[in-house]
């Protein structure tokens, strides 16, 4: 199976939110996102179901939504940030 | 890993080495799970994934000793599986095999642990939003603490000039409906975007929420006010249970029952390891020798703990080991009061079905009569009697009833009888 093109903005989030659950706000604060491309790399991971979210996916109210990488996609979530460690080493 | 050297400790102390050890990591576990929910421990849910994680080590050590994959009496092997579970399962560790399909058990726990994730995230975000909700309504309804919540915002926004440009359109005379609770959201939204972390402590030190609310919804006090009322209360069981256990009853104190059947049940264990058998077999022939002189105490003392020894020799498949062991102990803690007391039963085991424990029980009737009743014969038929494996259910019962008549005559000081039916 292919792996999935996530954006780097994507892989900000999910890296944010693998050790913990993370709000919108505090994600936009981690990730240094504004909230129409916190919007798009969420609407990413989503699509790939590497997240669960609770709220709704709109970018006026991205800093409400919570975010959380669910135990089953632990594996895959750590496969693709270690692809990424890995494309970066020198 | 029943083959790995280990300290042999007693079995009671493996499963509480593996509960408590389970305990730290499950906790660990379950924060690791839901590292950033606020007020975790504050849901139900919480605390079944908790028990789910702090059963499952206890379970899998139970079933892996079960299979005979481990022996529960060994000390490293209750601490690899408290730790490593997950390993486990996934077959990392070196001399414990899961059997069969049973690791494949991991996966509908999984399952099971996100399910139970999605549920806890749903109502803490739903506490989360009603907390906001009601500290934004607290806000937009009184224009002093609006004032000091825009004060404030305005202090940490990191773009105080938008936020003026932008809160402008709704301070307007006469202002637009609503305009207390846009002025807030907009408001909010900043401090939240400019800290995150300590909008909830700022808010508190400016005095806009009350150390209670603070504390209780993002100081995680909900969680701390639970746990610590759990904590209480297994405190108190745990005490209630310990004073129970201390307590007396007419038949002692109230931990022997339970000791006596697990030291009967380690006893029988199939693949039990050597010590441990032996400690058991200690254990039982203690209580044998501190039997009651009154021959009525005695004969309930003696009851309570070899009854259930001895009914297992009825069994036919019981094991060759199982009822060497069972009547050796019966013999070897003769004593008068003692043997008269489980006597009659001994003899009718002679009915089962299985003509080699038969024999065995045959052989130790007789040593019993040697040692206790030396004075009453047995008939020489019944001495020289030797179960066959073809014998009917006839010859059997004529056997039991030489033995139960000898048996009147020997409680009576008499030597025994031949019966008319014997052959």
């Amino acid at each position: 199976m292919q792996p999935p093109t996530l954006s780097d903005d994507a892989l900000k989030v999910l890296r944010a939110v693998r050790d913990r659950a993370l709000d919108g706000y505090n994600l936009m604060s981690k990730t240094g996102l504004d909230p129409q491309k916190l919007y798009q790399a969420i609407s990413q991971l989503v699509a790939e179901d590497l997240v669960s979210i609770r709220g709704d996916l709109n970018p006026d109210l991205i800093g409400d939504v919570y975010l959380v990488v669910p135990p089953t996609a632990f594996g895959y979530a750590d496969l693709l940030l270690g692809q990424l460690r890995f494309k970066r080493a020198p | 890993m029943t083959g790995f050297a280990s300290p042999d400790i007693p079995a009671y102390f493996s499963y509480l080495l593996v509960l408590l050890v389970g305990t730290f990591v499950a906790r660990a576990n379950v924060n690791h799970l839901m590292a950033g929910f606020g007020n975790r421990w504050a849901f139900a849910g919480t605390w079944w994934l908790f028990l789910a994680y702090l059963a499952l080590p206890v379970a899998l050590f139970w079933f892996l000793d079960y299979t005979s994959a481990l022996q529960d009496t060994s000390l490293f092997a209750a601490l690899v599986v408290a730790i490593g579970y997950r390993q486990v399962f996934a077959g990392g560790v070196q001399g414990i095999t899961m059997p069969g399909q049973s690791s494949a058990l991991w996966q509908p726990f999984e399952a099971w642990v996100t399910r139970t994730n999605e549920r806890i995230l749903t109502r803490q975000k739903q506490y989360k939003d009603r907390f906001d909700e009601r500290v934004r309504a607290s806000l937009a309804a009184n224009p002093k603490r609006l004032g000091a919540f825009e004060t404030l915002t305005l202090e940490r926004s990191n773009d105080p000039a938008a936020l003026t440009q932008t809160l402008a359109p709704l301070r307007t005379d006469p202002p637009p409906p609503g305009a207390p609770a846009r002025i807030v959201n907009v408001l909010w939204r900043d401090l939240r975007t400019s800290v995150p972390e300590d909008y909830g402590y700022l808010l508190y030190r400016r005095g806009l929420v009350s150390w209670w609310q603070y504390w209780r919804w993002l100081e995680d006090g909900r969680s701390k006010l639970i746990s610590a009322g759990i904590l209480v209360a297994l405190v108190a069981l745990g005490i209630a249970a310990a004073l129970w256990l201390t307590s007396s009853s007419a038949e002692g104190e109230h931990w022997r029952n339970p000791l006596l059947r697990y030291h009967q049940w380690r006893f029988l264990k199939l693949n039990a390891s050597d010590r441990d058998r032996w400690r058991s077999r200690e254990y039982l022939v203690a209580e044998l020798r501190m039997v009651s002189a009154d021959a009525a105490q005695a004969a309930k003392q003696t009851a309570a703990v070899l009854r259930p020894l001895i009914r297992e020799l009825r069994f036919r498949q019981i094991a060759q080991r199982q009822a060497d062991e069972a009547l050796q102990l019966v013999v070897d803690s003769h004593s008068p009061v003692v043997t008269a007391a489980h006597m009659p039963e001994l003899i009718d085991c002679l009915r089962t079905q299985n003509d080699t424990v038969r024999l065995q029980i045959h052989r130790a009737l007789l040593a019993l009569q040697r040692a206790e009743y030396a004075g009453t014969e047995p008939d020489a038929t019944l001495v020289k009697w030797v179960p066959a494996k073809d014998e009917s259910t006839g010859d059997v019962d004529a056997r039991v009833r030489q033995w139960q008549q000898w048996w009147s005559g020997a409680q009576r000081g008499t030597p025994g009888r031949p019966t008319t039916s014997t052959r």
